[in-house]
Formats: C-alpha cells, structure tokens, sequence
C-alpha cells in the first residue's frame, strides 16, 4: 500500500511539526470548547425555567461534552488553504508531486488531530468535573464503538465540503464568502447549538437529509438520544453516499479546474 | 501640548487614518459583499438559536423572546465594531512588536497607544454596525419597549464604554507581546467570548457572569443597555461602567509603558 506508507509518513510529519504549537493548540482548543460550553449553560438555563426538553440535564451535558469531540475529531481548516494556493500559483508544488494533491492535505489534517487529542482531553475532563452533577454517561459500549465510526464518515464529508468550496477559486477569485457561509449556517444544521432532537419535526427531517448534520451531532446522537438502530443504519448509508457525490465532486471541478490554472502571474 | 490641541492633532490624524484605509479597501470592493453576506447570516443563525431556545419556554431566566432578539442586535453591534477597529489592530500589534515595525510608530509625535490602535480600519464593517443598530431597533418596537431619551442615551452610554472596556482587555493581552511571542493567538479566544454576548448575562452563573461582567466585560455592551432601554435598568452599571474604564485605562496605559521600556526593537 503506497498511499498508506506516503500518508503515515507524512502524518508523522505534521506530528513533529504541530507539537511546536503546543501553546497554539491550547488556545485554539479552548476556543473550540467555549462554543459548546456557552450553548450547554444556556440549554440548561432552559431547562431550569421548566421547559419540558427531550433532552434531560444529563443528556444536554453529555451532548454538549461530545461535541466538543466531535468537533475537533470532524474540524477542517485547509478551505482557505486550498483556494489561496490556486489563486496565488502555490499549487504547482503539489501537482509537480507523484500523488494526489490531497494527500498533504490530508496528512495536515490528521497530523494536528493527533495533537489536538490530549490537550482536548484535559480540557473536556476539566470541564466534566464541572458538571459531575448531571453526568450519567449511559448508552451500550456498542452504541459507543459504532459512534466512533461515524467520525470516519462525517470527517471525510467535512473535508471534501473544503476541497470542493476551496477548489471553486479555480474560477472566483475570492472564495472567503463562500467559505464564511459555509461555516456558519453550516455550524446551525449541523446541530452545534443544539440536538435534533430539540428542532422542530419539520426541519429535524430536512436536516437528517443535508450533509452538515454527519459533520457534528449525528455521532454524538448515536449515543445521548440513542437513536435507533434503523435510523443509526439510514444515517450512515446518507453519509457515506455524500462522501461519494464530494469525491466525485473534487474530481470534476479538479479536472475541469486545473485547465483554467495559469499558476501564478502567468 | 495644550490639550485642545493635542486634541485636535488626534483627531486629524484619526481622519487621516480612516481615509487611508478607505482607500486601501476601495481595491477590494468585494470585501463589502462578503463583509454584510457573513454579518447577516450570523445574525439570522443567532436568531434561529433564539427560536429554538424558546420554543420550549416562554422565558428564560426572566428574559422573553423579545428582549433577547434585542440583545442579538446589541451582539451584532459589538462583534461589527470589535471587527471594524479592535480585531485588526490588537492582531497586527504583537507582529509589529516581533518584528521591530514599532520602530517606525515610535518617532511619530503622536500618542503611539493611539497610532496602533487606530492603523487599520475595516470600513464594510460599518455597513454590519448600521445592520446590528437596525435589527436592535426593529427589535425594540416589536418588545414594545418604552425607549425614552433617558433610557436610549443611557445604553448608548453603556454601550461606548463597554466595547471601550474590551478593547482595553485585548490591548492588555496584546501588550503582553513585548514579553511573549505569538499572543497574536489569544486574540482567537475573543471570538469565543463574542458568541456570549448574544446572551443575556442573567443566562449564566457563578465564575462566569462574573467573567462575563468584569473581565471580558460584555455585559456591558448586551444585557444592561437593553435593560436601560427596557426601562428597568439599575443605575449601578451606568455609573460602574465609567469608573471601571478610567481604572482599565489607566493600568493598561502603564502596563503598555512597561512594555514600551522592554522594547529592543528588532532583536526582541
């Protein structure tokens, strides 16, 4: 397996490269967790007036613990990267390579996850203690182990959006909008401020169809709400089937795009 | 210096700087586009937020639907004009620091504090400050609040000293630059923070209302000016907010010269 040995190599490398950023990575982490921390102080506000939620208070913890997971394990950053490389001619480094111009990408990615993992899991421990009162996480170990699989899913489809979005630079010159609005409306779809399963019917079934819900809650919801296991197998398979129509997305626009590529001040 | 001059000079030079970057950003006219596209989905992504919170219940720690659709302009107004003058400046501060640029801000004859806080402007933000102030308004008349003079001029009021007070607090942090490399990062976290001040102070407890009030002091730009405006506003802020923001003013002007006194340019 080439791919494999060039795609742990360059992990390796990220690795080495990212624990450089230790003090970064603090930050960043606890920019990644105050997100969740606010929106679970206030789902349990909520909660305290009386509301009547689906989620209980241990429920609304636990969700807003794993997100903090879930976002980081599925968290994507290279949109900008890609669509500067086009627009400023750095591509041509990674297409002069024998392989797929995704795989730096790639092994950037999941280099700086491998960092990110224990001073998250400081964090959200910390964070834990602080609400030992309402934290009863239940569930079967197998819910648990089919949630991790998810991950697998839902960060590949993250990912893809950013290559996809990124690479439309090979025809706008400016892609920063696009890649704001996919953030943010994407961060309300994709369950960040609150679960499903507290969103009206009506946009719960329009959710469960679009890609971004996969990118955050639908592990999380795995094993707080617990879903079913009919809906656990539905979800999947939707996922799965965005992964292929981005992959094939990326193929398209790359293909058609590298022939509008002119590198830079060519 | 007289101080009406030393006034008059600031403000010159404060114009100056504005046109400057107007003209800078006349080259990117796009940016206008992105700017308002980004600040209006934020706000209705904060708006969505709203509904679902409170499609549970009909108030939440003694605020309604209502009210807290007003807040969501005040946070808009904030987060527009922290992106307008703070952001840009308290980011660029500590690589101008790192990288000696300082030198050149040095030999001005104006106040330099003033001269880094005031280099870059992000004008289109004004547009996403104008929108903030619109919703606020449309808001208010929807609460049916009272909005008297008093009651207006009093959240103005509280509102000005309040972004003021947070651009002290990320000055502090990018003072720190003189000492620390790449605190630029820090400044990430203000993001964080920015996201609760959509929220009604009231909404949290403990360590971090008190967070919330006097150390990142959002607060004072969201929840008491919409009191004020609500009509049942406590004067405590009103006159809390001034002294606080002489004392943050003053210790950052000194931990600013401290740095200053580190400064080795270049090499440091």
């Amino acid at each position: 397996m080439r791919i494999a040995r060039i795609l742990w190599l360059r992990t390796a490398v990220e690795v080495a490269r990212f624990t450089e950023f230790r003090g970064a990575i603090l930050i960043w982490m606890l920019t990644l967790v105050g997100g969740p921390l606010i929106l679970l102080m206030v789902w349990l506000r909520v909660a305290d007036s009386g509301a009547h939620l689906v989620y209980d208070r241990s429920q609304l913890v636990s969700y807003f613990l794993l997100t903090m997971w879930s976002g980081m394990l599925m968290s994507v950053w290279i949109g900008s990267f890609v669509s500067d490389e086009i627009r400023l001619g750095m591509l041509s480094n990674r297409l002069l390579r024998p392989e797929s111009p995704l795989n730096g990408y790639i092994a950037n990615n999941l280099g700086e996850k491998v960092v990110k993992i224990p001073v998250l899991a400081v964090l959200v421990g910390l964070i834990a203690f602080g609400f030992r009162a309402n934290l009863h996480v239940a569930g079967p170990p197998a819910a648990w182990l089919v949630a991790v699989v998810a991950v697998v899913p839902g960060a590949i489809i993250n990912f893809m959006i950013d290559v996809v979005v990124g690479s439309t630079a090979f025809y706008f010159s400016n892609v920063n909008g696009l890649l704001a609005v996919r953030w943010l409306a994407g961060g309300l779809l994709a369950g960040y401020v609150a679960p499903l399963a507290l969103f009206p019917d009506g946009v719960r079934h329009v959710l469960e169809w679009l890609p971004f819900r996969y990118t955050v809650s639908f592990p999380v919801e795995i094993v707080t709400t617990p879903l079913p296991a009919t809906q656990i197998v539905r979800g999947l398979v939707v996922a799965t089937a965005y992964c292929v129509v981005l992959w094939i997305a990326y193929r398209v626009i790359w293909r058609l795009g590298l022939r509008e590529y002119a590198a830079s001040g060519i | 210096m007289k101080p009406s001059a030393f006034l008059s000079r600031h403000l010159r030079v404060y114009r100056r700087q504005l046109i400057t970057s107007a003209v800078l950003q006349l080259e990117y006219r796009a940016n206008v586009v992105t700017a308002i596209l980004t600040g209006a989905i934020e706000l209705a992504v904060t708006v969505a937020t709203f509904q679902l919170l409170y499609q549970h219940s009909p108030t939440v720690a003694g605020w309604t639907k209502a009210d807290v659709l007003v807040v969501a302009g005040f946070a808009r107004i904030l987060s527009s004009m922290l992106a307008f003058q703070v952001t840009p400046n308290m980011l660029d501060l500590p690589i101008k620091i790192m990288k000696g640029d300082l030198d050149l801000v040095l030999l001005r004859p104006v106040s330099t504090r003033f001269l880094v806080s005031t280099a870059r402007m992000d004008l289109p933000q004004l547009l996403n400050v104008a929108i903030g102030a619109g919703w606020a308004s449309f808001a208010v008349v929807e609460a049916g609040y009272r909005a008297d003079v008093p009651g207006v001029l009093a959240s103005i009021w509280l509102l000005s000293c309040g972004i003021l007070l947070i651009y002290c607090v990320w000055f502090a942090i990018s003072t720190t630059g003189f000492w620390l490399v790449k605190v630029g990062v820090i400044g990430e976290l203000f993001f964080a923070v920015a996201d609760a001040s959509a929220y009604p102070v009231q909404f949290f407890k403990g360590a971090v209302r008190t967070f919330l009030t006097f150390v990142v002091p959002v607060a004072f730009v969201t929840t008491f000016p919409v009191e004020a405006l609500h009509g049942r506003a406590a004067w405590e802020p009103l006159l809390v907010a001034p002294v606080l923001l002489l004392v943050a003013f003053a210790c950052t002007q000194g931990f600013w010269r401290l740095g200053l006194r580190a400064y080795t340019s270049a090499s440091s």
